[in-house]
């Protein structure tokens, strides 16, 4: 319930409850019962309207204000007025309902009423005993020895039978509900945790009192009525202390509330906003601001350690020196050396220790954090940039080892199968034995396979064709080289930079050679594309699918090279779907 | 008059005097030796030379040893380019030829020791024709191994279609797979109908639509 709304609902009550009081004194009532109703009344007025301004969430400050209002209906029952009189004791006691509605809801996390079949059996119970007491009693007419008993206009069929029937039955049923309502609100009370129970005890405890004080005089209404004779019999003034002890156990419902209420406000203390600040907004701006308001000391200076040495003030300025003096107490946040920072304030906070201790604490923590995130940020960026460097630098090795191939062993190679064919030339025209031909010519066998195979070693070390040509005639040259059809479609515009156009063409290599493994497909298709700042790898087969990222150490490589470049990589492979690989690498 | 020029330009000093021992055996005079590109290019200028044989490889760096061979075909249409390389990719081969095949060709370093086979290819690209290595034009038919036109050919249409790719005469084809010139046309003429490739008696042509064919390029028309 919002504070306005709450707010014109008690004067709305106080109003009522004005006119109450007037008609009462005007016919007469006695003064003591008069003050003692308002006094009572008016807690529930009080109690909601607290309710409204500090747990505005709840909507007991709406039951409780209604419940006041409710309250004040009851007092109408002893003025001399018969229509008031009637209208009094016809609709007494309805804050039953409201209180049981707040019972129920106040251990109810979403504030919805539950259960709600038991609040409505409640509700139609009290409008049937009001509607029999308005239209079948009228004690003028039916016992004519009732001499100041004043008549019901109201009364259509008046009828004692009837009106007795009602009664036992409504009362009855009151008492049955009342009971009931009361057992389950209990029962929550102790199913909740602790820190629900701390709080909401002592309403429950009013509450649980006020209704079977309640259900005690619904059950005595619905006895006499029925037999004629009471209950219990109660000597005076035994009677009329349990009348006012029901009375005052209502009363203490709202009181009870209130009490839960503020007691669990004084235990978050100035310390929550504070903490909810510093977590909301971290460091920044109106940290200072939310210090002077937790600590009341609108002087106080929240001054920082700046990196390298020295201190600055709130607002970034320089600041001299840091020491106690001219009225002024320093406090050191963080136990390091220098602190984090220090509090320059009204040395007077010392004299609550304890609140300075806790702002400090949570200060420091909110500092710390931050030089921790700062940190972390750092060493992050720092890991990122020297991972990306090492797989470049991997590159510019596997490049140079290619090279070296090429242009050293293979080189070489070459060189010897020059030298063995002028050989070969020298021997051709000499008369030697066959045997030294056929081993020539086995050497040079020998020789060509040498060849071969270290160019193949080369080859995927690092294929000159990427370095030479890029990755499209790279990818054509992989496709053509596959045990299995690929349908290639390279889309790039000029070169990239040799880290990204190596781990797009080892990410396809790689692929290829899975699916050609172990895949059975009957196709692949390779794409690579460029557009929004990324080259775009996708690999798909429609083979076995089922391929893991984590058991392959060919694909996690791939990940992991990818991921170093800054890039995404995801294998989708359901068994059964084929294999789809996609990388995405971003382009500088 | 009918002497023929050759220039060999590798880095390899080895290489270089063995490749020019093996042109000056085999009927070449070589009028220069070049160890980096741009001297091959002056001295190509220069000489104007029948043959220029290139390492794809060379200073100053790359594959500079391409370049050269390209901006000769480029700059001096007369000049045969005989490209050695180290590469088994098709791809250096298919760029080197651009849109034709005469006066090119690209071997693997590994014939260097077959004297013949590279005296063979080196005369017939400065006599105007091309010779591309058969491991790279095995490597094309390798690629083109699920075409059905391919799978209808015979192994011996076959090896005949890979002769006619690497560039050789229907005389060294017929020498090779060691029947007459008469069958080998006759087998040619099938080949080119199975394909649906139009049967040209220009060598270089029909050598050009066979590897355009390999090459996924040519659409043989049905």
């Amino acid at each position: 319930m919002t504070r306005p709304a709450a707010l014109l609902l008690a004067l709305g009550v106080v109003a009522f409850a004005g006119v109450t009081t007037a008609v009462g004194i005007a016919s007469g009532a006695p003064a003591d019962f008069l003050v003692l109703d308002a006094v009572l009344g008016g807690m529930f007025v009080v109690a909601g309207l607290g309710a409204a301004w500090l747990r505005p969430a709840l909507p007991a400050g709406a039951l409780l204000l209604i419940s006041g209002g409710l309250w004040f209906i009851g007092s109408y029952a002893p003025s001399g007025q018969p229509v008031v009189t009637h209208l009094g004791f016809a609709f007494e006691r309805y804050y039953y309902l409201a209180l049981a509605a707040l019972l129920l809801l106040l251990l109810e996390a979403d504030h919805v009423l539950r259960p709600r079949a038991l609040i409505g059996a409640l509700a139609v119970a009290m409008g049937a005993r009001s509607a029999g007491r308005l239209l079948l009693q009228d004690p003028v007419r039916l016992s004519p020895d009732c001499t100041d008993c004043p008549a019901n206009p109201l009364a259509l069929w008046p009828d004692l039978g009837l009106f007795r029937v009602s009664e036992v039955i409504t009362n009855g049923v009151i008492t049955v509900l009342v009971v009931a309502i009361a057992i389950v609100a209990l029962r929550r009370l102790r199913a909740a945790g602790p820190v629900a129970r701390r709080a909401n005890w002592p309403v429950f405890a009013a509450g649980g009192l006020a209704m079977g004080f309640a259900a005690g005089d619904t059950l005595e209404y619905a006895w006499t009525t029925a037999t004629d004779a009471p209950l219990i019999e109660f000597a005076e003034p035994w009677a009329a202390v349990f009348g006012w002890l029901g009375f005052v156990a209502t009363a203490l419902v709202p009181l009870a509330f209130l009490v839960g209420t503020l007691r669990m406000r004084s235990m978050a203390g100035p310390l929550a906003p504070f903490a909810a600040e510093v977590a909301k907004s971290g460091s920044g701006a109106g940290l200072g601001d939310a210090l002077r308001a937790a600590l009341g000391d609108p002087s106080l200076e929240l001054v920082r350690s700046v990196p390298g040495g020295g201190w600055a003030s709130e607002t970034g300025r320089p600041v001299d020196h840091l020491e106690p003096g001219g009225g002024r107490a320093v406090t050191s946040v963080g136990s390091g050396e220098p602190p984090l920072a220090a509090l320059v304030h009204d040395p007077a906070l010392r004299d609550q220790p304890e609140l300075l201790d806790a702002v400090v604490t949570v200060l420091r923590l909110a500092l710390e954090n931050e030089r921790l995130e700062a940190e972390v940020r750092e060493q992050l960026r720092a890991v990122t940039e020297s991972r990306a460097r090492i797989v470049g630098a991997v590159e510019q090795e596997r490049r140079r080892l290619e090279r070296d191939l090429h242009d050293g062993a293979q080189q070489r190679l070459v060189a010897v199968a020059l030298r063995l064919q002028e050989a070969r030339s020298a021997v051709e025209a000499a008369t030697v034995p066959d045997e030294l031909r056929r081993r020539l010519d086995a050497i040079a066998e020998e020789l060509g396979i040498a060849t071969h195979e270290l160019r193949e070693f080369a080859r995927g070390i690092h294929p000159a064709i990427l370095t030479d040509e890029g990755i499209g005639p790279a990818v054509a040259s992989l496709a053509r080289r596959s045990t299995i059809p690929v349908d290639v479609l390279v889309e790039l515009e000029g070169r990239l930079p040799m880290a990204i156009e190596s781990t797009a063409y080892f990410t396809v290599a790689e692929a290829l050679t899975n699916a050609q493994r172990y895949s059975q497909a009957n196709l692949a298709t390779v794409r690579v594309t460029a557009g929004e700042g990324a080259v775009r790898i996708e690999i798909a087969d429609d083979g076995l699918g089922g391929a893991d990222p984590a058991l392959g150490s060919g694909l996690r490589g791939l990940a992991d090279r990818v991921t170093a470049l800054g890039g995404a990589f995801v294998v989708d492979s359901e068994r059964g779907h084929g294999t789809r690989i996609r990388a995405a690498i971003p382009v500088p | 008059m009918n002497e023929l020029r050759a220039i060999v330009a590798d880095d390899s000093v080895v290489i270089r005097q063995g490749v020019a021992r093996i042109l000056s055996d085999g009927g070449f005079r070589i009028a220069a030796e070049a160890k980096d590109a741009p001297e091959l290019l002056d001295a190509v200028e220069s000489h104007q030379p029948h043959l220029a044989v290139v390492d794809i490889r060379m200073p100053p760096g790359g594959n500079a040893g391409l370049g050269a061979a390209l901006s000769i075909r480029a700059r001096h249409p007369t000049v045969g380019v005989l490209v050695l390389s180290q590469f088994l990719e098709p791809e250096y081969a298919l760029r080197l030829l651009g849109a034709g095949v005469d006066r090119v060709g690209y071997l693997l370093k590994d014939r260097l020791g077959e004297a013949r086979e590279l005296l063979e290819a080196a005369h017939r690209v400065a006599a105007g024709g091309s010779a591309i290595d058969p491991a790279v034009v095995a490597e094309l038919v390798r690629a083109r191994r699920r075409d059905d036109r391919i799978g209808r050919l015979t192994e011996r249409e076959r090896e005949v279609l890979a002769g006619i790719a690497e560039g050789r005469s229907n005389r060294s084809i017929a020498e090779r797979l060691g029947i007459t010139t008469k069958t080998l046309e006759g087998m040619s003429s099938t080949i080119f109908s199975k394909l649906g490739l139009e049967d040209d008696p220009d060598v270089n042509r029909r050598v050009l639509a066979v590897l355009l064919y390999l090459q996924g390029v040519a659409t043989p028309q049905d």
